[in-house]
């Protein structure tokens, strides 16, 4: 395996990691009022959600590119919060993750909230827990096989994203070139051994996340909560 | 009555029989043809003089997905690649008939800054690795080039040109072709902000095209190759931002 393949499966699994941690903090909160709010835009919130499914990553990418090119206004405020412009940069793939990858985090989430039994907050609430107790002592542990599922699932569905860094990458190794765009350059230089190395790699840990997934996180998957 | 009746569905059966005719008896050529020739290739078979015998269909992919596909059995009668290693190795592996290897056109390389002040140093162009506008670009910016930019690699060659195109690298390398199609397009005067670089400056970007021997149309296959190859049709092609040979 080539040196320069080390490195695109170091930062993709750099990138899933953050690109995961990041969902998971913004998701949480939004999960939890969107489960709750029964307002009129409750359905145009939760296709909102859901687009990133449906629309090819490739659009996505090239949106991103156009919207955020330097010399738009989107663009001068991402170089003056990131310091590097939107394309070509690590951020800026970090931040098309986080929309292509926000389904699969905010759906477990989502579906764990939604089952937990109103009774036990109101429990909490009339022994006198604070929101901040409620929230560290309640609703973690109740949901933590869900956060769990939604981490791994934003992982893995990051691991193999392609469309899209295919677009705002670039291909900097080290900086925009993930596994799939690397595997993507040896099939397109015929350098089909290299291809099969690479690939057989990337099986291996996307089936050792699911294997870990399925294994520990049965119930949180399927929606079958029994402990709320 | 029922004569009436009869001569009327007569007349519509032999209508329809015709018309049927019409449609299917049109030999398929379907032709696998790099991305960046699509638009020519479109615009020259649009009046080719076979275009009411043959229906052509147009596979439009990168050259190496395209070599990828045939190898493992896709339906193509012609494949036009965007480079000449591909349609080589074809013949070499027996896959395509030795004699229709042709270099059906050569890119011309460009280099494109649409505005004078730069938005940052980043320069763009296609991926040496595996396109031969890659290979010329990186040739020409190793020997002749030396501006300290940061080097982009795009997917291929177009790409090249969107990255400048949208702003997000300040100059690159493009194939001339490409500025030309954006211009005809919309005449936006940035797509004339370019210097042509002399042709004994890079290698030749050959594009090479051949036959395949999966193909149940051969003799339909070489008229649409030796069309492609006719002057006329290789002086539009330098129309539109390619060398002859």
């Amino acid at each position: 395996m080539l040196e320069s393949d080390f490195t695109a499966l170091w930062l993709t699994i750099k990138l899933a990691a953050i690109t995961s941690i990041i969902l998971l903090v913004i998701c949480f909160p939004f999960a939890w009022w969107l489960a709750r709010y029964q307002g009129r835009c409750k359905a145009m919130l939760e296709a909102v959600v859901a687009l990133p499914l449906v629309l090819p990553p490739t659009l996505l990418g090239f949106y991103l590119m156009v919207v955020f090119s330097p010399s738009s206004s989107l663009g001068q405020f991402w170089l003056w919060l990131t310091g590097t412009q939107l394309a070509f940069s690590f951020s800026g793939v970090v931040l098309g993750s986080l929309i292509y990858s926000l389904p699969f985090v905010m759906q477990p989430l989502l579906a764990g909230i939604s089952q937990v039994n109103s009774h036990y907050i109101q429990a909490a609430q009339a022994l006198g827990f604070s929101a901040n107790k409620r929230f560290f002592y309640l609703l973690i542990p109740l949901l933590k096989k869900n956060m769990l599922s939604a981490f791994a699932l934003g992982f893995a569905h990051t691991l193999g994203e392609f469309g899209l860094v295919l677009m705002i990458g670039g291909n900097l190794p080290g900086e925009t070139q993930v596994v799939s765009i690397a595997l993507y350059d040896h099939v397109e230089s015929l350098n089909y051994t290299a291809a099969h190395q690479l690939s057989l790699i990337l099986l291996g840990i996307s089936f050792f996340c699911l294997v870990l997934l399925f294994k520990f996180n049965r119930s949180a998957l399927t929606g079958r909560n029994h402990h709320a | 009555m029922s004569n009436i009746y009869n001569s009327v569905v007569c007349t519509f059966c032999i209508y329809l029989a015709c018309f049927a005719q019409g449609v299917y008896a049109k030999e398929v050529i379907n032709i696998a043809v790099a991305s960046n020739f699509k638009a020519p290739l479109q615009t020259v078979l649009a009046d080719a003089p076979f275009i009411d015998d043959y229906d052509v269909k147009l596979s439009a992919a990168s050259s190496g997905i395209l070599y990828t596909q045939i190898k493992h059995g896709a339906p193509f009668d012609i494949f036009l690649s965007a480079d000449q290693h591909r349609p080589t190795q074809l013949v070499a592996e027996g896959l395509a008939y030795p004699h229709s290897l042709a270099t059906y056109a050569q890119g011309v390389l460009a280099l494109w800054q649409p505005s004078a002040n730069l938005p940052n140093h980043f320069i763009a162009i296609a991926n040496p690795r595996f396109s031969p506008y890659g290979v010329a670009s990186q040739y020409y910016l190793n020997k002749h080039f030396d501006g300290g930019y940061k080097r982009i690699l795009a997917n291929n060659i177009t790409q090249a040109f969107q990255y400048i195109d949208s702003g997000n690298a300040a100059l690159g390398l493009v194939a001339l072709s490409t500025l030309k199609w954006a211009y005809s397009k919309d005449s936006q005067v940035k797509y004339l902000q370019f210097t042509e670089l002399p042709s004994d400056k890079y290698p030749k970007i050959v594009q090479k095209g051949v036959i395949l021997k999966s193909t149940e149309h051969k003799r339909a296959a070489e008229r649409v190759m030796d069309h492609l190859l006719s002057e006329s049709v290789q002086q539009r092609f330098n129309q539109f931002g390619y060398k002859s040979e």
